[in-house]
């Protein structure tokens, strides 16, 4: 784990999830690695979900997945070899990275919610796609926010502030907010997302 | 002769089915296997939250 500790920053920044899978090990021991590790996102596993991936019966196993819609395995491997690992992201990752930065973490209904949609390009050549905003509603229902057809130069990163007043006739409840920046119909780059509370 | 090859390809074939018994995750190009597991703070967390976003998974254990 401190190998992982030494990239997870950097990676963070660029748009890399890191998830650690800890295997049938204590609350208070993963909550000490979450601590010192916080761009690492540690999950508990009884061992059922390292059974669906175990190759050999091996660890540490390492997987590197795509940002595309089925998350696509790019590389497996037992053991950790950094240079493996870290060539393989570097040639999948993405173009461009989204993010979002939340407002409050609450809005009562007729308030406003506010939000900054963040597009990263992490490519030295001049590139477009769509960025899509939508609300997931706590009935599951997606409604779309907003769409653009962004260019990029090199390098650069645009900061689209957004603002929607909440109707009064919502559901109440927990609200997914999600950016997702690619290409129709499924040609999935980047994708991000926050949640709030709705409430009366 | 020919009875000798039928025996020595099935085998083979039987030790192939084996061997890709044993290599029970994903391989590469297949797709991700869902799943949901909970952080330290009991929180539920599914791979597919994480759709549009290159991943490092890391199974491993300090024990």
């Amino acid at each position: 784990m401190p190998q992982l500790g030494t990239i997870a920053t950097d990676y963070a920044a660029k748009g890399i999830q890191i998830i650690a899978l800890n295997y049938q090990e204590s609350l208070s021991i993963v909550q000490g690695y979450q601590d010192t590790y916080p761009d690492i996102l540690f999950l508990l596993d009884d061992g059922s979900i390292y059974a669906q991936y175990a190759q050999n019966n091996y660890i540490p196993l390492n997987y590197v997945l795509n940002h595309d819609m089925v998350q696509t395995v790019e590389y497996w491997e037992e053991g950790y070899n950094e240079g493996q690992v870290l060539d393989t992201i570097n040639a999948v990752r993405s173009k461009l990275v989204a993010t979002l930065v939340q407002g409050d973490d609450t809005y009562a209904l007729g308030e406003t919610l506010s939000y900054d949609v963040h597009v990263q390009s992490w490519t030295l050549m001049p590139t477009a796609a769509y960025v899509v905003v939508d609300a997931i509603l706590p009935t599951g229902t997606t409604r779309r926010l907003g769409v653009a057809y962004l260019h990029f130069t090199l390098g650069e990163t645009k900061v689209i502030p957004r603002e929607h007043v909440i109707p009064m006739n919502v559901p109440t409840g927990n609200y997914r907010i999600r950016v997702q920046v690619g290409l129709p119909t499924n040609d999935l780059w980047s994708a991000d997302y926050f949640e709030f509370t709705a409430t009366p | 002769m020919t009875r000798r090859k039928g025996v020595l390809a099935a085998v083979f074939g039987l030790t192939l089915c084996l061997s890709l018994a044993v290599l029970a995750g994903p391989q590469i190009g297949d797709p991700a296997i869902e799943f949901t597991a909970y952080d330290v703070n009991g929180n539920p967390h599914s791979l597919s939250d994480f759709q549009g976003k290159t991943m490092l998974l890391n199974f491993w254990a300090s024990w």
